[in-house]
């Protein structure tokens, strides 16, 4: 017994010894590696993004530079269009697609590392993390390389985009990637269909139209929740919700809030979102839940609120503007064509979207800044958006190939530049989970409206910068 | 005895013998304590001196000393939550995964029992898969509209439940996952427990005319006694810090109806980025965690000597 537990105790020590020598060389080489190449390349860096015809001069042989990122179809888009960088510049971009729930937690540590030490080359910044990263000094400041660059002007952008993840305090840290701003997706078979038409008048005495406000949306939402094959269950929900904490039902509930004229701060940064507005709307929120929604729902997240509306489940969810595509696959899909996107009832949603970034830690920002002037240049911009990606760039919204093939991106552009972004702080992500947890308890019935709003609402004054 | 011992010790002879073996032993274990100390020790020390002060990753480094940490964990309503939660988890879990385990443990125990080993196998396959394996298949099966639960349910006519949706249901369906998943340990644990049992106490009590159930009163449980309370230990320690199912399954919610403490103490940690108030609840966690433990071993001690 004491033979075999030394002989344990022994191999421990030899496991924790190799373990300590193969992390010890890697600790000392991490800082001398990336140095080599960037202080070799730098000069060549001058002209990196133009499509280099010169096969001869690849300016980035041998540099390997990595991405993290979301797995979302944006994701995808990047990594189609990569071979064609790799192609022309001889550099590695490795890029780990992560899911959103993982990413923050895994940045942090990666981004408090010494200047030079990261693993990560380049990042995107969702704009929940703007103000925490920018303020907490991880990311580089790109006012230098922008002014340099021959492809990237923020002039091209969408204002609301660069306002959201583009520049902050006067001083630029991200290049915009993507929108995500939030739409309504509805099923335009059933609004047309003359037999719930007619019932609809009949109920209410009015046209079944789109609803204008979010008041009209709950109540089309719970006319259209119903029985269609006449077995006895409910099989077509008004709403597909998503009631997840933090995130999926903070972001969904704020399309509410804001349409109904609420915000969580005033622009003087005191909390409004107990007011009567917010009140308002989360009374309207919980109705939606309770009596147009899936009896999962408040355990939904993107997911599950996607698949509820792909399987013809569902009359409508508020959700990202670019699923709209994913609505027209066929092999995700049996509601291929019957959907259309429009902004949210009450015309103001949430806005959303992601930024490329450097951060400090970057060990490569040279390469990191030449991956970002081609992924961001007006061509490959357009060839991810044709793909059916979701642009940031005026010029590829309003480009003749993307709305011939996207007719609805005029809609899109006008939704993008209406939508009103998440307050930009350092503290956001807390908010959001603060916030996520006071919805979802008064969708549980844990709390009411009231008191759930003027819990939160405590909360979110310590949270402000 | 003591008085044989007693001698053998003041001998003078055998003293450098027991020295220099003790010597040998200490540098034997050197090695690993060094490695343990690295990787456990300095840790835990340095996590303990951060939970005194403040410290919030996205505002720099490690700032004043703020014993406040422990303080205020005491006057936090949603640890209130967290707890309830959680204690109610760990008891639900740990008894009826004793219950399930041990009656599993006691039917596999049948040596004439065909395919025994078939079926040891199966109802060890969950304990093999990763709890987040887990979580996300649940999370699949469970849907209430696309999920094969509910379409089986809804077959035989029955009612459809949002099992995660719903606030009353939420956490006894972490409960059902947890059992689903963590039990063939338990039965694992019990089986060589059982396994390893004397047959000469079977058969004597056969012979003085014991029936089955005198046999597991007088017999099985006494003798199981250090097998079970090694189970139910293991068992309780990993439940009072159960977060992965949590975090795949609710997220705490709806409302905190599932949000456990260490649910709680990761956000404290990875949204909230508090490094001091979380490394403080951790090691109040830690600290009620050995106590429990202490109670509990002499709770069945004395069930055992009893």
């Amino acid at each position: 017994m004491s033979k075999k537990t030394m002989r344990l105790i022994l191999s421990i020590g030899v496991i924790v010894a190799i373990l300590l020598g193969a992390c010890a060389p890697q600790a000392t080489e991490a800082p001398t590696a990336p140095e080599v190449p960037s202080a070799t390349e730098a000069p060549a860096t001058a002209e990196p993004g133009a499509p280099a015809e010169a096969p001869a001069a690849k300016p980035f042989e041998g540099v390997t530079i990595n991405i993290m990122m979301e797995g979302v179809p944006d994701t995808e888009f990047v990594q189609a269009v990569l071979p064609k960088f790799q192609e022309a510049t001889g550099m590695t971009v490795n890029i780990e697609v992560l899911n959103y729930a993982l990413m923050h937690e895994k940045l942090v540590p990666q981004l408090t590392a010494p200047e030079g030490a990261g693993s990560y080359d380049v990042i995107v910044v969702d704009n929940y993390w703007v103000g925490e990263f920018v303020n907490a000094g991880w990311l580089m400041e790109l006012d230098e390389m922008v002014s340099k660059s021959q492809t990237i002007n923020l002039d091209d952008y969408l204002p609301s985009m660069v306002e959201m993840v583009g520049r902050l305090h006067g001083k630029t840290y991200m290049i915009p990637f993507y929108n995500y701003a939030m739409a309504l997706i509805y099923r335009d078979d059933l609004l047309n269909d003359p037999a719930l038409q007619e019932e609809y008048k009949q109920k209410y005495g009015k046209d079944l139209t789109l609803p204008a406000s979010p008041e009209e949306y709950v109540e089309l939402a719970k006319f259209m929740t119903r029985d269609t094959n006449g077995d006895g269950q409910i099989d077509l929900y008004g709403s597909s919700m998503m009631g997840l904490r933090p995130d999926p039902t903070t972001m969904e509930f704020l399309n509410y809030l804001y349409s109904s004229g609420g915000r969580i701060y005033d622009e003087n940064w005191n909390v409004t979102i107990n007011n009567e507005a917010g009140v308002k709307a989360l009374t309207l929120y919980v109705d939606a839940m309770k009596n147009a929604a899936p009896p999962g729902a408040p355990a939904y997240g993107f997911d599950e609120a996607f698949s509820t509306m792909a399987q013809g489940q569902a009359f409508s969810y508020i959700t990202f503007n670019w699923m709209l595509p994913q609505l027209n696959d066929p092999e995700k899909s049996q509601v291929v064509d019957k959907c259309k996107v429009v902004r949210v009832p009450g015309g103001k949603g949430l806005l959303g979207g992601w930024g490329w970034a450097i951060p400090v830690s970057s060990p490569n920002p040279e390469a990191a800044w030449a991956f970002i002037e081609w992924v961001e240049s007006f061509e490959i911009a357009k060839e991810r958006a044709l793909l059916g990606g979701a642009p940031a760039r005026a010029d590829v919204f309003e480009d003749a190939d993307v709305l011939a093939k996207y007719p609805h991106y005029s809609e899109v552009e006008q939704i993008v530049g209406e939508a009103i972004p998440f307050p930009i702080m350092s503290r956001s992500p807390q908010v959001v989970e603060e916030l996520g947890r006071a919805i979802s308890e008064a969708v549980a019935g844990s709390k009411s409206v009231v008191d759930a709003l003027n819990e939160v609402a405590e909360v979110l004054k310590g949270l402000v910068d | 005895m003591a008085e044989l011992v007693k001698p053998t010790r003041n001998k003078p002879v055998p003293a450098p013998v027991l020295r220099s073996d003790r010597r040998l032993r200490v540098q034997l274990v050197l090695p690993a304590l060094i490695g343990i100390w690295l990787v456990v020790g300095f840790p835990l020390l340095y996590a303990f001196y951060v939970s005194l002060h403040d410290y919030v990753l996205s505002q720099g480094g490690i700032k004043g000393l703020n014993p406040g940490n422990y303080t205020q964990i005491f006057s936090d309503k949603l640890l209130v939550g967290a707890t309830r939660n959680t204690i109610i988890l760990t008891i639900s879990v740990v008894v009826l995964e004793f219950l399930i385990g041990f009656g599993l443990a006691l039917l596999l125990n049948n040596k004439r029992l065909r395919g025994r080993d078939l079926y040891l196998l199966i109802l060890l396959i969950p304990m093999l898969m990763p709890p987040i394996t887990v979580g996300t298949i649940w999370r699949l099966l469970l849907h209430p509209e696309l999920g094969i639960i509910n379409y089986f349910l809804g077959l035989m006519g029955l009612p459809q439940p949002a099992w995660l949706g719903d606030p009353r249901l939420a956490m006894i369906t972490i409960i059902i996952v947890d059992i689903w998943h963590e039990t063939s340990f338990i039965l694992l644990i019990l089986l060589a427990g059982l396994t390893s049992l004397p047959d000469e106490l079977y058969e004597a009590a056969m012979i003085d005319g014991a029936n089955s159930s005198q046999q597991f009163r007088f017999i099985t449980v006494p003798l199981m006694m250090p097998t079970i309370l090694v189970a139910v230990l293991i068992r309780m320690i990993a439940a009072l810090k159960t977060y992965d199912l949590v975090y795949i399954l609710t997220r705490g919610g709806p409302g905190i109806a599932t949000e456990t403490i260490s649910y709680y103490i990761y956000r404290v940690a990875f949204v909230f980025l508090d490094m001091g108030k979380s490394s403080a609840m951790s090691f109040l966690l830690l600290v009620v965690i050995i106590l429990l433990t202490l109670v509990l071993m002499r709770i069945m001690r004395s069930a055992e000597t009893t």
